[in-house]
């Protein structure tokens, strides 16, 4: 029974395989272009705008000021996608210069575009998705051999900009890239002696945060895995097999680094889930390892090697198929842009609107009105993230009214979203049955509701 | 194998089962939650597909179950009466047990009379004696045993065939074949630790059978996870009653279910095992009690499942201790005890097992004849759209044979506020008002109210604390079972 059938070899010599690993740059990016579209195709089709998730509207908002108008509200949305295709290539251009096999470019690339973080990543505008272009730029330019290496020193300063953590983890890639090239030694100690400058002076001078966001109601246990319902994360599997990823790196020379990277991520996960994609990036590596440990050695049990081969494959594609078809999921929809324009039109410019503070980028965004609290302010605003949680969960009138009457908040937007992460009966959607709320505005389930002060009738 | 030993073996096959069906036949109905799998059941009997979007539980709902258990029953329903081979079955799967148990226990001794004590256990465990229990868990406890088997004769080619073939019908049958995986990782650390070659065929039936589990889950309960999370472990069970379900483990309740004797024999072999033994099946083994106490210990797994799992592995665990005992006995001086060592076992089984066993037959927890004559009247006698309340309990007993909308059975998976529902039904049985009544009763859309002498008991209540003339009407009264009609409605004054 224990005899090993050379045929059921699927990763080395099957003549499939090889083809695809020739071509593998056209497939992959055949395959890019179908992931991150589909979601858009998506959002066109139930009319919703192309851009979802509220950290874009965080950024495009922060944009506005540079490029006033409507032009930017309707390209934004290639943006992404023409980051995606660049990282693509800068990372086959820098592969290329790597130690890494074919195969193993193959399945990490493979992986990641069908992991549920790189296709949220890369379908919203975001700072990690622009840290990834940049750090790839940066490597590709640092590792050639001509002039234009000098030109890394830009996309790393840019790169700086986005948040401490980016600059700490450009950090940690230089140091890797002395340690195992041991060659630039003068340019690369420059480098990161800038890079310690920029951190100084973000951290010191410009307050930068160590980890910009989150923008979304954060929880740790269930955002790293999207097959719970994470926006983001991983799929189960991925998970499981970069667990067999990780334990075979440890053979590896050199493979600590690896490790001192991974503990760093789940470290930074911890204080924020927002860099669940950076976490995604390090769990996609070893998952290709994992799995190429795993198919690469002959099984005793051909059979089964091929069928668990499928399963794999299968479950992975499962997985993504189920997030890009509820991608859209995430807002705005048709009927929250409605309500938000409408808040535009018929509100003066100085109002502050309370809402739940995921929808209070799109707030921002498209109602063009100040939100109470946003959830990147956690940190810097603890007093507004308490008032907010205090009003969404208080059943007392004694306790909600004086909130809202102190920051002189006179509207209220409650999205269908709110309605359904909060019971009826209690909090603020039982405290809007009184008097002094007035609905403003209902439409399929989003609602804008006014305020009144004390003695108005 | 020796025939004396082949005749006992089917003697105490044939005991327990017979044993068994006469409980069942004279226990006249099936417990509570049957009645889902009896339903399902006849659904794919006629239809051919499993009920998934149920019209009657909650008012209306998507439930989503794994259906090999319900489509195996529905062969048998095609030449036999459901009612009867939902007696016959079950129970001759389970006394399977006795064979299934025997076979592995041989396997690890190959001590024939070690092997066959090992079997008697099973076949009398008192947690797992329940004859009127009609669940997937009498398919799901062979089958497993089956695969373990199987996993445990991997060298012999066949039993490769039998080991797909029962995972992936233990794949469709519970999600509790995470048992078996979570074992199986426990099995390969044990062995890293005491830094033993794992066989390349049992490890690649190892990853094989995680794929595959991950994927036969997903395939199922996508929509669960998404929605769910991580609470999709809980079942969506509501918070008021999740101790029924993942109690904190009482070690007496724990001693009496699975049996003193086996369970301290087992003690005694997983510490001889772990430490001093190198017998690599009994290694497997042991690495399953651990996944299933770790599980239980974290509430993972529900605690009835978990104790049946554990009494059967106690029970293969004994004839180690038993082969290890007797062979000890033997080489000491104590010869009298040695020839009455089997019977000495004996009165202690019977004691501690077998009584138990049937005493816990005969207090399994079904409606009477009262209460299923009751839901058979609504049936006959009230409008197909109605709505009726009714115990979490009996929420079954309303579908299948009322077949009319309950306000909540102990299906809890994927419906929204569970919580709330609960505490609701709990009102309309406590509540003395009868304006938060008649409010609820709208809400749910329910028109008929059964009050059995089970609702009776367990809210002490003779009638209903709000009931008035003028708004409930009494349509129906036997042996203290009483139902009531709502003839008013809540309205806003103009």
């Amino acid at each position: 029974m224990k005899t090993v059938s050379p045929e059921v070899d699927l990763i080395g010599k099957n003549s499939y395989f090889v083809h695809l690993l020739r071509h593998q740059k056209k497939y992959l990016l055949i395959l890019l272009l179908g992931t991150l579209i589909a979601p858009a195709f998506l959002a066109w089709k139930n009319q919703q705008p192309l851009l979802q998730h509220g950290e874009s509207y965080y950024y495009l908002a922060l944009l506005q000021t540079f490029i006033p108008g409507e032009a930017l509200y309707q390209y934004a949305f290639i943006l992404p996608l023409l980051l995606a295709v660049a990282s693509f290539f800068l990372f086959f251009g820098w592969a290329g210069k790597t130690k890494l096999t074919p195969a193993f470019t193959f399945f990490t690339v493979l992986f990641l575009i069908m992991t549920p973080a790189f296709i949220h990543t890369f379908t919203t505008v975001s700072g990690y998705a622009a840290l990834t272009f940049l750090v790839l730029l940066g490597l590709v330019l640092l590792t050639s051999s001509r002039w234009y290496k000098y030109a890394c020193f830009i996309p790393f300063i840019t790169a700086a900009f986005i948040d401490l953590l980016s600059i700490i983890i450009i950090l940690f890639l230089l140091g890797t890239y002395y340690i195992t090239h041991r060659k630039d030694h003068s340019l690369l100690l420059l480098l990161g002696a800038v890079m310690i400058a920029m951190f100084i002076i973000s951290a010191v001078i410009w307050d930068a945060p160590l980890v910009r966001g989150p923008f979304h109601d954060q929880e740790a246990r269930v955002d790293l895995i999207s097959d719970l319902g994470s926006f983001s994360g991983v799929s189960f599997i991925l998970l499981l097999l970069s667990g067999l990823g990780i334990a075979s790196a440890w053979k590896k020379k050199q493979g600590y680094l690896a490790y001192v990277l991974l503990v760093l991520l789940i470290l930074s996960y911890m204080y924020n889930t927002q860099t669940v994609f950076l976490l995604s990036l390090m769990i996609v590596f070893f998952a290709a390892s994992g799995f190429i440990l795993l198919f690469e050695r002959a099984w005793v049990l051909g059979v089964l090697k091929k069928f668990t081969f499928l399963v794999v494959l299968l479950t992975l594609l499962f997985s993504t198929m189920t997030y890009i078809d509820r991608a859209t999921l995430r807002g705005p929809s048709l009927e929250e842009l409605q309500a938000l324009r409408w808040i535009e039109d018929h509100t003066t410019s100085d109002t502050l609107v309370f809402s739940d503070p995921e929808d209070s980028y799109l707030v921002r965004y498209f109602a063009q009105r100040e939100p109470f609290y946003m959830f990147h302010e956690e940190r810097s605003q603890p007093f507004r993230a308490n008032l907010t949680a205090t009003v969404l969960g208080s059943t007392y009138i004694d306790t909600t009214f004086p909130i809202l009457e102190e920051n002189q908040i006179s509207v209220l937007y409650v999205s269908s979203t709110l309605r359904e992460k909060y019971p009826a009966d209690q909090g603020l959607l039982f405290v809007l049955k009184n008097e002094r709320f007035k609905l403003l505005y209902s439409s399929a389930g989003q609602e804008v509701w006014m305020f009144k002060k004390a003695g108005v009738r | 194998m020796d025939r004396k030993y082949q005749y006992w073996l089917w003697g105490i096959f044939l005991a327990t089962f017979i044993i068994r069906i006469i409980i069942a036949f004279t226990v006249p109905h099936f417990t509570y939650e049957s009645y889902f799998h009896l339903r399902q059941v006849e659904q794919i009997s006629q239809t051919g597909l499993p009920l998934y979007n149920d019209p009657l539980s909650y008012g209306g709902r998507q439930t989503i179950f794994l259906p090999f258990f319900q489509y195996f029953m529905a062969f048998f329903d095609f030449f036999l009466p459901l009612e009867f081979a939902a007696k016959i079955i079950p129970n001759l799967l389970l006394a399977s047990l006795v064979l299934l148990v025997y076979l592995i226990a041989k396997k690890i001794t190959a001590h024939e009379p070690a092997s066959l004590w090992a079997a008697l256990i099973a076949g009398f465990l008192p947690t797992l004696f329940t004859p009127n229990a009609f669940t997937p868990k009498v398919l799901f406890l062979p089958l497993l045993f089956l695969n373990i088997y199987a996993f445990l004769n991997l060298k012999d080619k066949k039993y490769l065939y039998v080991y797909i073939l029962t995972f992936l019908l233990l794949c469709l049958t519970s999600g509790s074949t995470a048992l078996i995986i979570i074992g199986m990782g426990i099995y390969l650390l044990l062995r890293a630790l005491e830094s033993k070659k794992i066989e390349a065929d049992e490890l690649e039936l190892i990853i094989f059978s995680v794929f595959f589990f991950i994927w036969s889950q997903f395939l199922f309960f996508k929509s669960t996870f998404l929605s769910e999370g991580l609470s999709f472990i809980w079942k969506n069970i509501p918070p008021q009653i999740i101790s029924q379900y993942f109690p904190e483990i009482s070690i007496t309740q724990a001693l009496v279910l699975v049996s003193i004797i086996p369970f301290l024999a087992g003690i005694y072999v997983v510490f001889r095992s772990l430490f001093q033994l190198k017998n690599q099946p009994a290694f497997f083994l042991i690495s399953l009690v651990v996944s299933t106490t770790l599980l239980a210990w974290l509430k993972l797994l529900e605690f009835q499942l978990s104790l049946a799992f554990f009494g059967i592995i106690l029970a293969i665990l004994f004839a180690i201790f038993y082969q290890e005992s007797s062979a000890y006995l033997g080489q000491t001086k104590l010869s009298r005890v040695y020839q009455c060592y089997p019977f000495i076992i004996l009165a202690l089984l019977a004691i501690s097992t077998i009584y138990p066993a049937v005493a816990t037959a005969f207090n399994q927890d079904t409606p009477t004849d009262s209460e299923i004559e009751a839901f058979r009247w609504l049936d006959e006698n009230t409008p197909e759209d109605a709505g009726v309340l009714a115990l979490l309990e009996e929420g079954h007993l309303v579908t299948y044979y009322a077949q009319r909308r309950n306000i909540m059975d102990d299906r809890f998976g994927s419906v929204r506020n569970i919580e709330q529902r609960f505490q609701d039904l709990n009102s309309l049985f406590t509540t003395s008002f009868e304006t938060q009544a008649l409010a609820l009763l709208e809400q749910y859309q329910v028109q008929y109210l059964v009050l059995t002498p089970a609702a009776q008991q367990k809210y002490d209540l003779a009638k209903f604390r709000y009931f008035t003339r003028g708004c409930f009407q009494r349509e129906y009264e036997q042996e203290g079972t009483k139902i009531y009609m709502v003839k008013c409605t809540l309205q806003e004054l103009p």
